[in-house]
C-alpha cells in the first residue's frame, strides 16, 4: 500500500525563539498502532490519548492503521502539550476529513482538550512571529487569537478541532484574527504620596532617566519600597520593538490575558526567598526568570543583603550581558534580560534607623550586612543613595508640590536626548546612558576642564577603579541631560560622585584625616 | 487452561469453548468474513480465529458466558498482550497478508443470543 503521508508546520520554543518543527504522519498498513516519535517528552506524548479522544468526540475513530507520527527535526527534544492540534490535524488531512492540500502553507499550535474543543496554550505570539517570518498562516485555539494576531500574521483561532475541520472543507469559513486592544495604562502610585526624602527621589529621578541601576539604604520604614513602586510611573511607555520583545517573554510565560498587551514598562519585585531559577531563568522546561520577565523594565530586589549570595551572584551575568543563558545537557535557552535594577537594603541587621532601631553594634554590623553582598554585585551599580527615616515633621508637611507628572516630564525630555545621541547604537543595547560603553562616552560627556580636574582628583582620593571612572562619567551624563545641558560640568561630576557607596567605616576614616570630598 | 481441573469437568469446557468458536466462525462467515485461521497456535499464545474481509485483517478471541458483558470483561489485559503477541508471531510468518490492516476483535457469546462482534475491541499500546 503506498504510504500516505501529511505534514504541517509547528513550532518549538528555545527561549523565545520559535523554532518550526514539521509533523509529519504516515498512515500504513499492519497493528493499528499510534505512535509518535522526534523526542516527545511526557506531554507530547501523551497527546496520543487527547487526540484519539477529541477524535472520538468528532464522532471519527482513529484510522484502522498503523499511525506514525514524526516530529523533524528529530534530535531535538520536544517539550509542551502545543503539539496536539498540528498532529491531529496531519492525521485528519491523511484520512480525508480535511482537503490534504488545505494544510499548505498553515502551521499550527493548541492543545485539545477531550471535548474536541482547543485550550489556550502559551507562546502563541512568537509561535505566530515564527510563521510570519516563514510566510505561513497559524492556527491556533480561540483563546489566544487575539495575541497571535499582533505578529501581523494571517491567524485563524479556532474554538474547537470540528470548526476547523469544517474551516478547511469551506463549509463554514473562520475570519481572521483580530489582535487584542491595548491595556490602558494602570494606575499607578503618585509620587506626590511620598513626603519627604528629597535625595531619594532626586535619585529615582535620575536612575529612571538613565536607566542606571540604583541602591537605596535606609531604615525599616523609610520608605524605600514605596519610592520604588513609583518608578514605572516615571519611566517612558515602551517603544513597539520593545513592546514586542517584551510581549513575547510573557507570552511564553504565560503571562498575556486575552492578548492583551501593555505598553507599562514590567516591574518585577520577586521576594528574597526567591531561588536561583525562579530569578534567571530554568526549571523543567527552561521558563524565564524574573530577570527576563523585568525586560526592558525594572527588577527591585528589597531586602536585597537577605537573597541567597548564590542566587545574587547568578545575576551578575544577566546585568552584564543582558541576557540569561540556562545550560542544559543538550542545549543552552537564551531568554532576554535587559532589565534596570533597583535594590532596596537595612544599612545593618539590626534595622539601623534612629530610637529603638538603632544599631547597638557599632560600624561592623553594616559592614557584615552590606557585606554579604559581594563586591562585583556592588560595582554593577550607578547610584548608592540614603534614604534616611521620616521624621514626624516631614509627615505633617503638606504634600510635595512635584508629582509623578512633573517628574515624568522631565524624564521623558532627558530620554529623549539620549534616544537621539545613540540613534545609530546596536539595537541589542537599550539607547540610554547606562549601557553606553565607556570610551563613547568619554566623547558624549564632552567634560570641560573644570569639570575633569574634579573627576580626577576625585579618583586618585575615592581610588576609582576604571569601571567606577566611567560609571560616574555616565551617571553625570544623566544629569546634564536632565539639566538640558549639552556637556558636563563640574556641578553634574560633584553630584555624580555623591551618589557612590560610602560605607560607614570610609565615613569614620575620612572624618579621622579630614579630608572630605566637597560635593 | 493450564491449571489442573477434573478431567471431566474440563472435557465439558473444552467442548463448550469450541461450540462457541464453531459460532463464532459461522457468525463471521455470514458477515462477509473469510476464515484464514482458526485456533492459530504461536509460541505466545493462541488465537481463536483469525478472519479477513477485504483490507481487515481480524484477530478474533472469543468469549462464551453467562452475558455478552461478562464475556467481553473476560478478555484481560495479560489476556490482550498475549493475543497481541500471538497475532505478531502469526502475520510474521504469513506472505499474503502485508498490505492489510490489523483489528483485535472479540466475539461474544452467550445463551440464547445472537453472537456480539465487538470491533476494533482495543488496540495494542506498542506492536
Amino acid at each position: 500500500m503506498a504510504s500516505a503521508i501529511s505534514r504541517i508546520t509547528t513550532f518549538a520554543f528555545e527561549g523565545v525563539e520559535a523554532r518550526p518543527i514539521d509533523v509529519q504522519v504516515q498512515l500504513s498498513s499492519g497493528a493499528p498502532t499510534f505512535t509518535i516519535v522526534g523526542l516527545p517528552d511526557k506531554a507530547v506524548g501523551e497527546s496520543r490519548e487527547r487526540v484519539r479522544a477529541a477524535f472520538s468526540a468528532l464522532g471519527l475513530a482513529m484510522p484502522p492503521n498503523r499511525v506514525l507520527v514524526n516530529l523533524a527535526p528529530a534530535d531535538m527534544p520536544k517539550e509542551g502539550s502545543h503539539y496536539d492540534l498540528a498532529i491531529a490535524l496531519a492525521i485528519l488531512a491523511a484520512i480525508g476529513a480535511a482537503p490534504r492540500d488545505s494544510l499548505d502553507g498553515v502551521a499550527a499550535i493548541g492543545e485539545l482538550a477531550l471535548d474536541g474543543g482547543l485550550a489556550d496554550t502559551v507562546g502563541a505570539l512568537p509561535a505566530a512571529m515564527g510563521a510570519e517570518a516563514l510566510g505561513l498562516s497559524l492556527v491556533c485555539p480561540a483563546a489566544c487569537g487575539a495575541e497571535a494576531a499582533w505578529s501581523g500574521a494571517n491567524v485563524i483561532a479556532a474554538p474547537s478541532l470540528i470548526a476547523l475541520v469544517n474551516h478547511f472543507n469551506g463549509t463554514s469559513v473562520l475570519s481572521p484574527a483580530r489582535p487584542g486592544e491595548l491595556e490602558s495604562e494602570p494606575a499607578v502610585a503618585d509620587m506626590r504620596d511620598v513626603k519627604g526624602q528629597e535625595a531619594a527621589k532626586r535619585a529615582l529621578e535620575i536612575a529612571a532617566a538613565g536607566g542606571h541601576n540604583l541602591m537605596m539604604i535606609g531604615p525599616p520604614g523609610s520608605g524605600k519600597s514605596m519610592l520604588a513602586q513609583r518608578l514605572p510611573g516615571l519611566l517612558p511607555p515602551l517603544s513597539a520593538r520593545e513592546l514586542l520583545e517584551v510581549s513575547q517573554i510573557q507570552s511564553i510565560a504565560g503571562m498575556l490575558q486575552r492578548g492583551r498587551l501593555s505598553r507599562a514598562r514590567p516591574f518585577r519585585a520577586p521576594h528574597h526567598s526567591a531561588s536561583m531559577a525562579a530569578l534567571v531563568g530554568g526549571g523543567i522546561r527552561a521558563r524565564p526568570g524574573e530577570v527576563s520577565l523585568a525586560h526592558h523594565g525594572v527588577l527591585f530586589l528589597d531586602e536585597i543583603p537577605e537573597f541567597a549570595s548564590q542566587t545574587l551572584d547568578a545575576l551578575r551575568q544577566p546585568l552584564e550581558n543582558g541576557e540569561a543563558m540556562i545550560s542544559r545537557a543538550n542545549r543552552h535557552v537564551r531568554y532576554p534580560s535587559r532589565f534596570q535594577l533597583i535594590a532596596a537594603a537595612n544599612p545593618c541587621k539590626c534595622g539601623g534607623g534612629a530610637g529603638a532601631h538603632a544599631c547597638r553594634k557599632g560600624p561592623s554590623c553594616q559592614a557584615n550586612y552590606l557585606g554579604r553582598i559581594s563586591g562585583p554585585f556592588m560595582d554593577r551599580i550607578d547610584l548608592f543613595v540614603d534614604a534616611a527615616p521620616v521624621t514626624a515633621a516631614d509627615l505633617s508637611l503638606p504634600p510635595p508640590a512635584e508629582g509623578t507628572a512633573e517628574i515624568a516630564a522631565r524624564v521623558r525630555a532627558a530620554r529623549q536626548v539620549q534616544d537621539t545621541r545613540y540613534a545609530a547604537a546596536p539595537a541589542s543595547r537599550r539607547p540610554v546612558n547606562a549601557d553606553v560603553p565607556g570610551p563613547e562616552i568619554e566623547a558624549a560627556c564632552a567634560a570641560d576642564g573644570e569639570a575633569r580636574e574634579l573627576l580626577t582628583k576625585a579618583a586618585e582620593k575615592m581610588a576609582l577603579s576604571a569601571r567606577g571612572y566611567y560609571r560616574v562619567l555616565k551617571v553625570a551624563r544623566t544629569i546634564a541631560d536632565l539639566d538640558g545641558a549639552a556637556a558636563v560640568r563640574r556641578l553634574h561630576i560633584a553630584e555624580a560622585l555623591s551618589y557612590r557607596f560610602r560605607s560607614s567605616q570610609d565615613d569614620a576614616r575620612r572624618h579621622a584625616t579630614g579630608s572630605r570630598l566637597s560635593v | 487452561m493450564s491449571r489442573a481441573e477434573p478431567t471431566r469437568q474440563r472435557q465439558a469446557r473444552e467442548t463448550h469453548g469450541r461450540r462457541a468458536e464453531r459460532l463464532a466462525e459461522v457468525w463471521l462467515r455470514l458477515k462477509g468474513y473469510r476464515i484464514l485461521a482458526r485456533r492459530a497456535r504461536t509460541p505466545h499464545g493462541e488465537i481463536d480465529v483469525v478472519a479477513r474481509k477485504g483490507r481487515i485483517l481480524a484477530f478474533v478471541e472469543v468469549k462464551a458466558r453467562a452475558s455478552q458483558a461478562a464475556a467481553i470483561e473476560a478478555v484481560t489485559p495479560p489476556n490482550r498482550q498475549r493475543i497481541e503477541r500471538a497475532a505478531r508471531l502469526w502475520a510474521a510468518r504469513r506472505q499474503d497478508i502485508e498490505e492489510c490492516h490489523w483489528r483485535f476483535d472479540i466475539m461474544a457469546i452467550a445463551p440464547g443470543r445472537l453472537p456480539h462482534h465487538l470491533r476494533d475491541a482495543w488496540r495494542p499500546e506498542r506492536l
